[in-house]
Protein backbone atom coordinates (compact mmCIF):
# COMPACT_ATOMS: atom_id res chain seq x y z
CA UNK A 1 0.00 0.00 0.00
CA UNK A 2 1.60 3.43 -1.07
CA UNK A 3 0.95 6.31 1.04
CA UNK A 4 1.92 9.39 1.83
CA UNK A 5 3.47 8.38 5.00
CA UNK A 6 5.67 11.46 5.62
CA UNK A 7 2.64 13.49 5.61
CA UNK A 8 0.05 11.14 7.66
CA UNK A 9 1.96 9.46 9.92
CA UNK A 10 0.32 5.81 10.98
CA UNK A 11 -1.86 5.83 13.95
CA UNK A 12 -3.43 3.38 16.22
CA UNK A 13 -6.82 3.02 17.53
CA UNK A 14 -7.39 4.50 21.25
CA UNK A 15 -7.03 2.14 24.01
CA UNK A 16 -10.19 1.13 26.43
CA UNK A 17 -8.60 0.66 29.68
CA UNK A 18 -5.38 2.21 31.29
CA UNK A 19 -3.17 -0.28 33.85
CA UNK A 20 -2.22 2.27 36.79
CA UNK A 21 0.40 1.60 39.35
CA UNK A 22 -0.67 1.81 42.98
CA UNK A 23 3.06 2.43 44.19
CA UNK A 24 2.33 1.30 48.25
CA UNK A 25 1.14 -1.78 46.73
CA UNK A 26 3.93 -2.35 44.09
CA UNK A 27 6.17 -4.81 45.43
CA UNK A 28 8.68 -4.33 42.02
CA UNK A 29 8.35 -7.74 41.46
CA UNK A 30 8.47 -7.05 37.75
CA UNK A 31 5.99 -9.50 36.60
CA UNK A 32 3.99 -7.18 35.01
CA UNK A 33 7.27 -5.89 33.09
CA UNK A 34 7.92 -9.32 32.35
CA UNK A 35 4.85 -10.45 31.06
CA UNK A 36 4.02 -7.70 29.19
CA UNK A 37 3.02 -8.47 25.36
CA UNK A 38 5.58 -5.45 24.31
CA UNK A 39 8.20 -8.30 25.76
CA UNK A 40 6.83 -10.74 23.17
CA UNK A 41 6.76 -8.54 20.28
CA UNK A 42 10.32 -8.89 19.71
CA UNK A 43 9.78 -12.33 18.52
CA UNK A 44 6.57 -12.08 17.29
CA UNK A 45 7.23 -9.49 14.91
CA UNK A 46 8.48 -11.72 12.10
CA UNK A 47 5.51 -14.86 12.92
CA UNK A 48 3.42 -16.28 10.16
CA UNK A 49 -0.50 -16.69 10.82
CA UNK A 50 -0.99 -14.44 13.36
CA UNK A 51 -2.59 -10.75 13.30
CA UNK A 52 0.20 -9.62 14.75
CA UNK A 53 2.90 -10.82 12.45
CA UNK A 54 1.19 -9.99 9.26
CA UNK A 55 0.73 -6.34 10.91
CA UNK A 56 4.10 -5.67 11.25
CA UNK A 57 5.98 -7.93 8.38
CA UNK A 58 6.90 -6.60 5.44
CA UNK A 59 6.16 -2.69 6.41
CA UNK A 60 8.48 0.39 4.51
CA UNK A 61 10.98 1.01 7.18
CA UNK A 62 9.95 3.61 9.72
CA UNK A 63 6.80 3.23 9.71
CA UNK A 64 6.58 0.73 12.45
CA UNK A 65 9.07 1.34 15.34
CA UNK A 66 12.25 -0.33 15.47
CA UNK A 67 12.33 -4.00 17.37
CA UNK A 68 11.42 -3.13 21.01
CA UNK A 69 10.06 -0.32 21.01
CA UNK A 70 6.16 0.51 21.04
CA UNK A 71 3.96 2.05 18.63
CA UNK A 72 4.65 5.86 18.98
CA UNK A 73 1.70 8.11 20.69
CA UNK A 74 0.08 10.22 18.93
CA UNK A 75 2.08 13.70 17.60
CA UNK A 76 0.31 16.12 20.30
CA UNK A 77 0.84 13.50 23.23
CA UNK A 78 4.57 13.57 21.88
CA UNK A 79 5.09 17.12 21.67
CA UNK A 80 3.33 17.79 25.65
CA UNK A 81 6.11 17.93 28.11
CA UNK A 82 3.84 15.96 30.71
CA UNK A 83 2.87 13.14 27.71
CA UNK A 84 -0.99 13.60 28.30
CA UNK A 85 -3.13 11.27 26.74
CA UNK A 86 -4.61 14.65 24.38
CA UNK A 87 -6.71 12.10 21.94
CA UNK A 88 -7.95 10.49 24.92
CA UNK A 89 -9.47 13.29 26.39
CA UNK A 90 -10.87 15.26 23.37
CA UNK A 91 -12.45 11.77 22.22
CA UNK A 92 -14.12 11.62 25.99
CA UNK A 93 -14.91 15.31 25.24
CA UNK A 94 -16.71 14.48 22.04
CA UNK A 95 -18.78 12.03 23.45
CA UNK A 96 -20.33 14.43 26.18
CA UNK A 97 -18.41 13.16 29.17
CA UNK A 98 -16.00 16.42 30.38
CA UNK A 99 -15.73 14.05 33.47
CA UNK A 100 -14.13 11.75 32.38
CA UNK A 101 -12.19 13.80 30.59
CA UNK A 102 -10.70 15.53 33.36
CA UNK A 103 -9.89 12.43 35.39
CA UNK A 104 -7.88 11.36 32.13
CA UNK A 105 -5.98 14.74 32.42
CA UNK A 106 -5.58 14.71 36.15
CA UNK A 107 -3.76 11.23 35.36
CA UNK A 108 -0.53 13.10 34.21
CA UNK A 109 -1.26 17.14 34.72
CA UNK A 110 -1.20 18.14 38.11
CA UNK A 111 -2.60 22.19 37.56
CA UNK A 112 -5.03 21.45 34.73
CA UNK A 113 -7.11 24.79 35.61
CA UNK A 114 -3.58 26.75 35.26
CA UNK A 115 -2.63 24.85 31.84
CA UNK A 116 -6.24 25.21 30.47
CA UNK A 117 -5.53 28.75 29.99
CA UNK A 118 -1.67 29.55 29.78
CA UNK A 119 -0.53 26.61 28.67
CA UNK A 120 2.27 27.50 25.61
CA UNK A 121 0.36 24.91 23.96
CA UNK A 122 3.58 22.90 21.97
CA UNK A 123 0.64 20.12 21.04
CA UNK A 124 -1.23 22.41 18.76
CA UNK A 125 1.87 23.03 16.50
CA UNK A 126 2.17 19.31 15.86
CA UNK A 127 -1.78 18.49 15.78
CA UNK A 128 -2.46 16.61 12.39
CA UNK A 129 -4.98 18.33 11.75
CA UNK A 130 -3.42 21.22 10.60
CA UNK A 131 -2.66 19.13 6.95
CA UNK A 132 -6.34 19.04 6.30
CA UNK A 133 -7.73 22.38 7.51
CA UNK A 134 -6.83 24.09 11.06
CA UNK A 135 -5.13 22.57 14.27
CA UNK A 136 -7.15 21.84 16.86
CA UNK A 137 -7.93 24.33 19.72
CA UNK A 138 -6.46 22.36 22.51
CA UNK A 139 -6.03 24.78 25.04
CA UNK A 140 -9.53 25.47 24.52
CA UNK A 141 -10.84 21.98 25.35
CA UNK A 142 -8.59 21.81 28.53
CA UNK A 143 -10.23 24.94 29.60
CA UNK A 144 -13.67 24.03 28.79
CA UNK A 145 -13.10 20.82 31.27
CA UNK A 146 -12.26 22.37 33.95
CA UNK A 147 -15.11 25.00 33.95
CA UNK A 148 -17.60 22.73 33.25
CA UNK A 149 -20.08 23.42 35.66
CA UNK A 150 -21.21 20.04 36.78
CA UNK A 151 -17.74 18.61 36.96
CA UNK A 152 -16.94 17.30 40.34
CA UNK A 153 -13.43 17.35 41.18
CA UNK A 154 -12.94 13.51 41.75
CA UNK A 155 -11.52 12.63 45.08
CA UNK A 156 -7.85 12.67 45.81
CA UNK A 157 -7.45 9.21 47.17
CA UNK A 158 -7.18 9.42 50.59
CA UNK A 159 -3.93 10.11 52.18
CA UNK A 160 -1.91 6.53 53.13
CA UNK A 161 0.17 6.95 56.60
CA UNK A 162 3.10 8.19 56.04
CA UNK A 163 5.91 7.67 58.09
CA UNK A 164 9.38 9.54 58.61
CA UNK A 165 10.11 12.36 57.35
CA UNK A 166 8.50 14.73 54.98
CA UNK A 167 10.19 15.59 52.16
CA UNK A 168 10.56 19.50 51.70
CA UNK A 169 9.59 21.51 48.35
CA UNK A 170 11.36 24.99 48.35
CA UNK A 171 9.04 26.95 45.90
CA UNK A 172 5.67 26.77 45.42
CA UNK A 173 5.73 27.50 41.32
CA UNK A 174 4.50 25.36 38.97
CA UNK A 175 7.93 22.88 39.58
CA UNK A 176 7.46 22.96 43.09
CA UNK A 177 3.87 22.25 42.97
CA UNK A 178 3.59 19.34 40.19
CA UNK A 179 6.48 17.28 42.13
CA UNK A 180 4.43 17.88 45.69
CA UNK A 181 1.50 16.98 43.63
CA UNK A 182 3.16 13.17 42.21
CA UNK A 183 5.43 13.01 45.49
CA UNK A 184 1.98 12.61 47.46
CA UNK A 185 0.30 10.24 44.79
CA UNK A 186 3.59 8.20 45.13
CA UNK A 187 2.32 8.35 49.35
CA UNK A 188 5.49 10.05 50.14
CA UNK A 189 4.73 12.77 53.25
CA UNK A 190 5.38 16.59 51.71
CA UNK A 191 5.99 20.31 52.85
CA UNK A 192 6.04 22.81 50.38
CA UNK A 193 7.61 26.13 52.07
CA UNK A 194 6.74 29.04 49.95
CA UNK A 195 8.54 32.82 50.32
CA UNK A 196 5.54 34.92 49.39
CA UNK A 197 2.07 35.32 51.42
CA UNK A 198 0.80 32.95 48.65
CA UNK A 199 1.72 29.94 47.00
CA UNK A 200 1.75 29.85 43.29
CA UNK A 201 4.65 31.53 42.05
CA UNK A 202 5.10 33.29 39.13
CA UNK A 203 0.81 31.70 38.99
CA UNK A 204 0.00 34.22 41.65
CA UNK A 205 2.85 36.67 41.43
CA UNK A 206 3.47 37.00 37.68
CA UNK A 207 0.75 36.30 35.30
CA UNK A 208 -1.76 38.79 35.28
CA UNK A 209 -5.76 38.16 35.88
CA UNK A 210 -7.09 38.97 32.40
CA UNK A 211 -4.75 35.95 31.43
CA UNK A 212 -4.92 33.73 34.24
CA UNK A 213 -7.82 34.34 37.01
CA UNK A 214 -6.40 33.44 40.33
CA UNK A 215 -9.52 31.17 41.13
CA UNK A 216 -8.27 28.67 38.57
CA UNK A 217 -4.62 28.58 40.54
CA UNK A 218 -6.64 28.16 43.82
CA UNK A 219 -8.56 25.23 42.77
CA UNK A 220 -5.26 23.39 41.58
CA UNK A 221 -3.56 24.15 44.61
CA UNK A 222 -6.18 23.26 46.78
CA UNK A 223 -6.79 20.01 44.73
CA UNK A 224 -2.98 19.25 45.39
CA UNK A 225 -3.59 20.53 49.47
CA UNK A 226 -6.20 18.00 49.77
CA UNK A 227 -3.95 15.28 48.50
CA UNK A 228 -2.18 16.06 51.91
CA UNK A 229 0.99 18.27 50.78
CA UNK A 230 1.37 20.79 53.58
CA UNK A 231 1.71 24.32 52.15
CA UNK A 232 3.71 26.87 54.08
CA UNK A 233 3.69 30.32 53.28
CA UNK A 234 5.72 33.47 54.41
CA UNK A 235 8.77 30.88 55.17
CA UNK A 236 11.97 33.02 53.56
CA UNK A 237 14.61 30.37 53.32
CA UNK A 238 18.30 31.87 54.15
CA UNK A 239 16.60 34.59 56.33
CA UNK A 240 14.29 32.21 58.69
CA UNK A 241 15.50 28.74 58.85
CA UNK A 242 18.81 27.62 57.43
CA UNK A 243 18.89 25.45 54.13
CA UNK A 244 20.66 23.45 56.89
CA UNK A 245 17.61 22.81 59.59
CA UNK A 246 15.47 21.97 56.14
CA UNK A 247 17.28 19.41 55.30
CA UNK A 248 18.09 18.33 58.71
CA UNK A 249 14.55 17.67 58.74
CA UNK A 250 13.76 16.21 55.29
CA UNK A 251 13.83 12.95 54.01
CA UNK A 252 14.96 14.68 50.60
CA UNK A 253 15.02 18.43 49.29
CA UNK A 254 14.15 20.17 46.32
CA UNK A 255 14.72 23.90 45.05
CA UNK A 256 12.08 24.80 42.49
CA UNK A 257 13.21 28.56 43.24
CA UNK A 258 12.01 29.39 39.62
CA UNK A 259 14.14 32.27 37.91
CA UNK A 260 13.38 35.20 39.89
CA UNK A 261 16.03 37.92 38.90
CA UNK A 262 15.36 40.13 35.94
CA UNK A 263 18.08 40.75 33.16
CA UNK A 264 18.79 44.01 32.99
CA UNK A 265 19.41 46.39 29.28
CA UNK A 266 22.96 46.61 29.87
CA UNK A 267 22.60 50.37 29.87
CA UNK A 268 24.93 51.80 32.40
CA UNK A 269 23.37 53.76 35.14
CA UNK A 270 19.73 52.73 34.02
CA UNK A 271 18.35 51.21 37.20
CA UNK A 272 19.18 54.21 38.81
CA UNK A 273 16.52 56.04 37.34
CA UNK A 274 12.91 57.28 38.50
CA UNK A 275 10.62 55.82 36.21
CA UNK A 276 12.77 52.55 35.49
CA UNK A 277 11.31 49.46 36.32
CA UNK A 278 12.17 45.59 35.97
CA UNK A 279 9.02 43.33 34.98
CA UNK A 280 9.13 40.97 37.21
CA UNK A 281 8.84 43.02 40.54
CA UNK A 282 6.35 45.22 38.67
CA UNK A 283 4.35 42.50 38.08
CA UNK A 284 4.50 41.33 41.58
CA UNK A 285 3.76 44.96 42.92
CA UNK A 286 0.37 44.99 41.00
CA UNK A 287 -0.57 41.16 42.15
CA UNK A 288 -0.42 42.20 45.61
CA UNK A 289 -2.95 45.07 44.95
CA UNK A 290 -0.31 47.89 44.81
CA UNK A 291 -1.12 51.16 42.85
CA UNK A 292 1.55 51.62 40.36
CA UNK A 293 2.03 55.10 38.84
CA UNK A 294 3.60 54.67 35.78
CA UNK A 295 2.75 57.88 33.89
CA UNK A 296 1.00 58.65 30.60
CA UNK A 297 3.69 56.91 28.14
CA UNK A 298 5.54 53.85 28.76
CA UNK A 299 7.54 51.76 27.23
CA UNK A 300 8.29 48.18 27.55
CA UNK A 301 11.60 46.22 26.16
CA UNK A 302 11.32 42.88 25.30
CA UNK A 303 9.16 40.01 23.34
CA UNK A 304 8.21 37.59 25.96
CA UNK A 305 4.94 36.95 27.07
CA UNK A 306 6.34 38.74 30.68
CA UNK A 307 6.95 41.92 28.48
CA UNK A 308 3.15 41.87 26.87
CA UNK A 309 1.84 40.85 30.22
CA UNK A 310 3.71 44.11 31.36
CA UNK A 311 2.66 46.21 28.74
CA UNK A 312 -0.94 45.30 28.88
CA UNK A 313 -1.02 45.66 32.38
CA UNK A 314 0.59 49.31 31.92
CA UNK A 315 -3.01 49.90 29.54
CA UNK A 316 -5.34 49.21 32.23
CA UNK A 317 -3.99 50.57 35.05
CA UNK A 318 -4.21 53.81 33.17
CA UNK A 319 -1.25 54.90 30.77
CA UNK A 320 -2.82 56.46 27.40
CA UNK A 321 0.47 54.96 25.29
CA UNK A 322 2.22 51.72 25.33
CA UNK A 323 5.32 51.02 23.08
CA UNK A 324 6.89 47.65 23.09
CA UNK A 325 10.36 47.68 21.58
CA UNK A 326 11.35 44.17 20.60
CA UNK A 327 15.06 44.20 18.67
CA UNK A 328 14.05 40.75 16.27
CA UNK A 329 10.87 40.79 14.59
CA UNK A 330 7.30 40.72 15.37
CA UNK A 331 7.28 37.09 14.07
CA UNK A 332 10.21 35.99 16.18
CA UNK A 333 8.84 37.21 19.00
CA UNK A 334 8.68 34.23 22.59
CA UNK A 335 5.07 35.36 23.48
CA UNK A 336 2.47 33.28 21.44
CA UNK A 337 0.62 34.76 18.38
CA UNK A 338 -2.67 35.08 20.36
CA UNK A 339 -0.95 37.33 23.22
CA UNK A 340 0.54 39.28 20.55
CA UNK A 341 -3.01 39.89 18.63
CA UNK A 342 -4.35 40.91 21.74
CA UNK A 343 -1.86 43.39 22.77
CA UNK A 344 -2.35 44.34 19.09
CA UNK A 345 -5.69 44.70 19.19
CA UNK A 346 -5.78 46.54 22.85
CA UNK A 347 -4.33 49.21 21.59
CA UNK A 348 -0.29 48.12 22.29
CA UNK A 349 2.54 49.59 19.73
CA UNK A 350 4.91 47.12 19.06
CA UNK A 351 8.18 48.05 17.31
CA UNK A 352 9.56 45.11 16.88
CA UNK A 353 13.52 45.15 15.27
CA UNK A 354 14.66 47.95 17.62
CA UNK A 355 17.40 48.24 20.14
CA UNK A 356 17.47 50.02 23.10
CA UNK A 357 20.88 51.93 23.36
CA UNK A 358 20.32 54.77 25.79
CA UNK A 359 18.04 56.05 27.97
CA UNK A 360 17.16 59.80 28.04
CA UNK A 361 16.53 61.32 31.25
CA UNK A 362 16.50 64.39 32.27
CA UNK A 363 17.51 65.13 36.13
CA UNK A 364 17.34 61.14 37.05
CA UNK A 365 14.00 61.05 35.77
CA UNK A 366 13.27 58.74 32.54
CA UNK A 367 12.96 60.69 29.33
CA UNK A 368 12.63 58.48 26.70
CA UNK A 369 14.75 55.79 25.02
CA UNK A 370 16.84 55.74 22.27
CA UNK A 371 16.81 53.35 19.82
CA UNK A 372 18.35 52.15 16.80
CA UNK A 373 16.56 49.58 14.02
CA UNK A 374 18.19 46.06 13.26
CA UNK A 375 17.65 43.60 10.36
CA UNK A 376 17.20 40.30 9.82
CA UNK A 377 20.35 37.90 9.72
CA UNK A 378 20.39 33.98 9.70
CA UNK A 379 18.99 31.97 11.83
CA UNK A 380 21.53 29.96 14.41
CA UNK A 381 21.21 26.57 15.24
CA UNK A 382 18.85 27.13 17.93
CA UNK A 383 16.41 28.17 15.15
CA UNK A 384 16.40 31.91 16.11
CA UNK A 385 17.54 34.49 13.84
CA UNK A 386 20.22 36.69 14.54
CA UNK A 387 19.83 40.31 14.11
CA UNK A 388 22.33 42.96 12.91
CA UNK A 389 22.22 47.22 13.64
CA UNK A 390 21.73 49.41 10.85
CA UNK A 391 24.53 52.33 11.16
CA UNK A 392 22.45 55.65 11.44
CA UNK A 393 18.88 54.53 11.60
CA UNK A 394 18.54 55.76 14.82
CA UNK A 395 15.46 57.13 16.71
CA UNK A 396 14.24 58.02 19.53
CA UNK A 397 10.84 57.12 21.74
CA UNK A 398 9.63 59.68 24.21
CA UNK A 399 7.98 58.75 27.56
CA UNK A 400 7.23 58.66 31.40
CA UNK A 401 8.77 55.41 32.24
CA UNK A 402 10.71 51.96 30.96
CA UNK A 403 10.03 48.26 31.92
CA UNK A 404 12.64 45.60 31.50
CA UNK A 405 11.51 42.57 30.39
CA UNK A 406 14.77 41.29 28.45
CA UNK A 407 14.74 37.80 30.96
CA UNK A 408 15.59 36.43 33.70
CA UNK A 409 17.72 34.18 35.58
CA UNK A 410 18.01 32.36 38.77
CA UNK A 411 19.08 34.23 41.96
CA UNK A 412 20.80 32.03 44.44
CA UNK A 413 22.11 35.07 46.70
CA UNK A 414 20.13 33.13 49.63
CA UNK A 415 22.03 30.60 49.36
CA UNK A 416 25.31 30.78 51.87
CA UNK A 417 28.86 31.08 49.48
CA UNK A 418 30.20 27.95 50.89
CA UNK A 419 27.33 26.22 50.39
CA UNK A 420 28.46 22.91 48.27
CA UNK A 421 26.19 23.43 45.83
CA UNK A 422 27.33 23.33 42.02
CA UNK A 423 26.89 26.19 39.63
CA UNK A 424 25.88 25.94 35.40
CA UNK A 425 25.88 28.36 33.23
CA UNK A 426 23.96 31.25 33.36
CA UNK A 427 23.34 31.00 37.51
CA UNK A 428 21.76 28.12 37.26
CA UNK A 429 21.74 25.15 39.43
CA UNK A 430 24.32 22.13 38.46
CA UNK A 431 22.39 18.96 38.27
CA UNK A 432 22.71 15.12 36.24
CA UNK A 433 19.92 13.47 34.34
CA UNK A 434 18.21 12.59 37.55
CA UNK A 435 17.39 16.40 38.28
CA UNK A 436 20.42 15.66 41.35
CA UNK A 437 22.52 18.54 42.54
CA UNK A 438 26.26 17.66 43.69
CA UNK A 439 24.72 17.42 47.27
CA UNK A 440 23.54 13.91 47.90
CA UNK A 441 19.55 13.59 48.87
CA UNK A 442 18.38 17.18 47.17
CA UNK A 443 17.41 17.72 43.77
CA UNK A 444 16.34 20.80 41.64
CA UNK A 445 13.49 21.33 39.25
CA UNK A 446 12.22 24.01 36.92
CA UNK A 447 13.30 27.56 35.93
CA UNK A 448 16.39 27.26 38.31
CA UNK A 449 17.82 24.11 36.33
CA UNK A 450 16.32 25.49 32.67
CA UNK A 451 16.40 29.01 32.81
CA UNK A 452 13.28 30.77 31.82
CA UNK A 453 11.00 28.15 30.75
CA UNK A 454 7.09 27.82 30.30
CA UNK A 455 4.75 26.57 33.07
CA UNK A 456 4.28 23.10 31.24
CA UNK A 457 8.26 22.17 30.99
CA UNK A 458 8.75 23.56 34.68
CA UNK A 459 5.95 21.27 35.75
CA UNK A 460 7.55 18.25 33.52
CA UNK A 461 10.87 18.84 35.46
CA UNK A 462 8.76 18.93 38.22
CA UNK A 463 7.50 16.05 37.64
CA UNK A 464 10.74 14.15 36.74
CA UNK A 465 12.44 15.36 40.15
CA UNK A 466 9.35 13.56 42.09
CA UNK A 467 9.92 10.35 39.92
CA UNK A 468 14.10 11.12 40.88
CA UNK A 469 13.44 11.86 44.52
CA UNK A 470 11.20 8.69 44.90
CA UNK A 471 13.89 6.26 43.42
CA UNK A 472 16.40 8.35 45.63
CA UNK A 473 14.47 7.03 48.89
CA UNK A 474 14.18 3.35 47.70
CA UNK A 475 17.42 3.40 47.01
CA UNK A 476 18.05 4.34 50.76
CA UNK A 477 15.99 1.71 51.65
CA UNK A 478 13.27 4.37 53.39
CA UNK A 479 10.37 2.18 52.02
CA UNK A 480 9.80 -1.76 51.04
CA UNK B 1 -18.12 -1.59 1.26
CA UNK B 2 -16.01 1.22 3.33
CA UNK B 3 -18.45 3.21 4.88
CA UNK B 4 -17.47 6.84 6.13
CA UNK B 5 -13.57 5.14 6.44
CA UNK B 6 -12.01 8.59 5.32
CA UNK B 7 -14.66 10.56 4.91
CA UNK B 8 -13.31 13.94 5.84
CA UNK B 9 -15.19 17.56 5.95
CA UNK B 10 -13.06 20.26 6.08
CA UNK B 11 -13.94 22.74 8.89
CA UNK B 12 -12.03 24.97 10.09
CA UNK B 13 -11.52 25.39 14.32
CA UNK B 14 -13.40 26.76 17.00
CA UNK B 15 -12.29 30.51 18.22
CA UNK B 16 -13.30 31.42 21.59
CA UNK B 17 -15.14 34.65 21.81
CA UNK B 18 -12.71 37.48 23.30
CA UNK B 19 -14.31 40.52 25.42
CA UNK B 20 -14.45 43.38 23.12
CA UNK B 21 -11.76 45.79 23.35
CA UNK B 22 -13.24 48.51 24.77
CA UNK B 23 -14.10 46.66 28.07
CA UNK B 24 -10.39 44.85 27.66
CA UNK B 25 -8.57 48.38 28.10
CA UNK B 26 -10.46 49.35 31.44
CA UNK B 27 -10.94 46.34 33.05
CA UNK B 28 -8.82 42.90 34.57
CA UNK B 29 -11.09 40.97 33.42
CA UNK B 30 -10.46 37.92 31.72
CA UNK B 31 -10.27 38.24 28.17
CA UNK B 32 -10.99 34.86 26.42
CA UNK B 33 -13.98 33.99 26.90
CA UNK B 34 -13.77 30.11 26.57
CA UNK B 35 -16.03 28.26 24.48
CA UNK B 36 -19.23 26.53 24.82
CA UNK B 37 -20.35 23.34 25.10
CA UNK B 38 -21.89 23.10 22.23
CA UNK B 39 -18.36 24.43 20.50
CA UNK B 40 -16.32 22.42 22.59
CA UNK B 41 -18.29 19.19 21.74
CA UNK B 42 -17.73 20.01 17.88
CA UNK B 43 -14.37 21.28 18.14
CA UNK B 44 -13.27 17.71 19.88
CA UNK B 45 -15.04 16.03 17.01
CA UNK B 46 -12.49 17.40 14.67
CA UNK B 47 -10.05 15.19 16.51
CA UNK B 48 -8.87 12.59 13.77
CA UNK B 49 -8.66 10.28 16.55
CA UNK B 50 -11.96 10.28 16.98
CA UNK B 51 -12.66 9.23 13.32
CA UNK B 52 -13.88 5.53 12.72
CA UNK B 53 -10.99 4.96 10.11
CA UNK B 54 -7.12 5.17 11.81
CA UNK B 55 -5.50 3.96 8.64
CA UNK B 56 -4.09 1.87 10.46
CA UNK B 57 -3.94 -0.86 6.90
CA UNK B 58 -5.06 -3.76 8.82
CA UNK B 59 -7.81 -4.18 6.18
CA UNK B 60 -5.18 -3.82 3.21
CA UNK B 61 -2.63 -6.04 4.90
CA UNK B 62 -5.04 -9.05 5.20
CA UNK B 63 -7.29 -8.48 1.79
CA UNK B 64 -7.16 -11.90 0.09
CA UNK B 65 -7.65 -10.00 -3.05
CA UNK B 66 -5.01 -7.01 -2.49
CA UNK B 67 -8.01 -4.74 -3.34
CA UNK B 68 -8.07 -2.18 -0.31
CA UNK B 69 -5.84 0.41 -1.50
CA UNK B 70 -4.96 4.17 -0.92
CA UNK B 71 -5.99 6.61 -3.74
CA UNK B 72 -3.27 9.00 -3.91
CA UNK B 73 -5.55 11.73 -6.04
CA UNK B 74 -8.81 11.82 -3.35
CA UNK B 75 -6.24 11.01 -0.40
CA UNK B 76 -8.68 8.15 0.63
CA UNK B 77 -8.63 4.62 1.44
CA UNK B 78 -10.95 2.70 -1.85
CA UNK B 79 -11.67 -0.79 -2.33
CA UNK B 80 -11.67 -2.05 -5.84
CA UNK B 81 -14.87 -3.87 -6.11
CA UNK B 82 -13.97 -5.56 -9.77
CA UNK B 83 -12.05 -7.57 -7.53
CA UNK B 84 -13.67 -7.68 -3.98
CA UNK B 85 -15.08 -11.16 -3.09
CA UNK B 86 -16.80 -10.00 0.03
CA UNK B 87 -15.21 -12.10 2.05
CA UNK B 88 -15.59 -10.08 4.99
CA UNK B 89 -12.20 -10.09 6.75
CA UNK B 90 -11.83 -6.74 6.42
CA UNK B 91 -14.49 -5.52 8.36
CA UNK B 92 -13.97 -8.26 11.14
CA UNK B 93 -10.54 -7.27 11.60
CA UNK B 94 -11.05 -3.43 11.53
CA UNK B 95 -10.45 -2.58 15.26
CA UNK B 96 -12.17 0.72 15.03
CA UNK B 97 -15.19 -0.85 13.59
CA UNK B 98 -15.02 1.45 9.92
CA UNK B 99 -15.87 -1.25 7.56
CA UNK B 100 -19.54 -2.29 7.01
CA UNK B 101 -20.98 -5.21 4.73
CA UNK B 102 -23.63 -4.13 2.78
CA UNK B 103 -25.53 -6.57 0.89
CA UNK B 104 -26.12 -6.26 -2.78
Amino acid sequence: MKRKTEELPPMVAARTHRPTINPLRCGQCFVCQQGCPGEFLREYRQEGGSLRGEIYRNREPGSVPATGECLPPAPCQQACPLGQDVRGYIERIAAGKPDQALAIVRESNPLPSVCGFICSRPCEEVCLREWIDDPLSIRALKRYVVEYPSVKQPAPSSSPPRRGKPISIIGSGPAGLAAAHDLARMGHGVRILEAHSKPGGMLTMGIPPFRLPQRAVEEDIAHIEAMGVEIGTNCCVGKGDSLKTILGDSAALILAVGAQRSLTLGIVGEDELEGYFDCLSLLREFSLGHSLDLGERVIVVGGGYAALDAARTALRTGSAKVTVIYRRALEDMPAGRGEVEEALDEGVEIHAQSLPTAILNHRARVKGLRCVRTKMGRRDKGGRRSFMVIEGAEFEVEADSIIAAVGQEPDLSWLPDDYPLGRARGNALLVNEELATTLAGVFAAGDVVTGPSSVVEAMASGKKAAQSVHRFLIAKGGRR
Amino acid sequence: MISKACELKRNKRVRSTSLPTEQRRRSFALVDKGLSEKEAISEASRCLGTLPCQSCDICALLCPDLCITWNEVTEQIEVDYDYCKGCGICAAVCPKKAIDMVQE
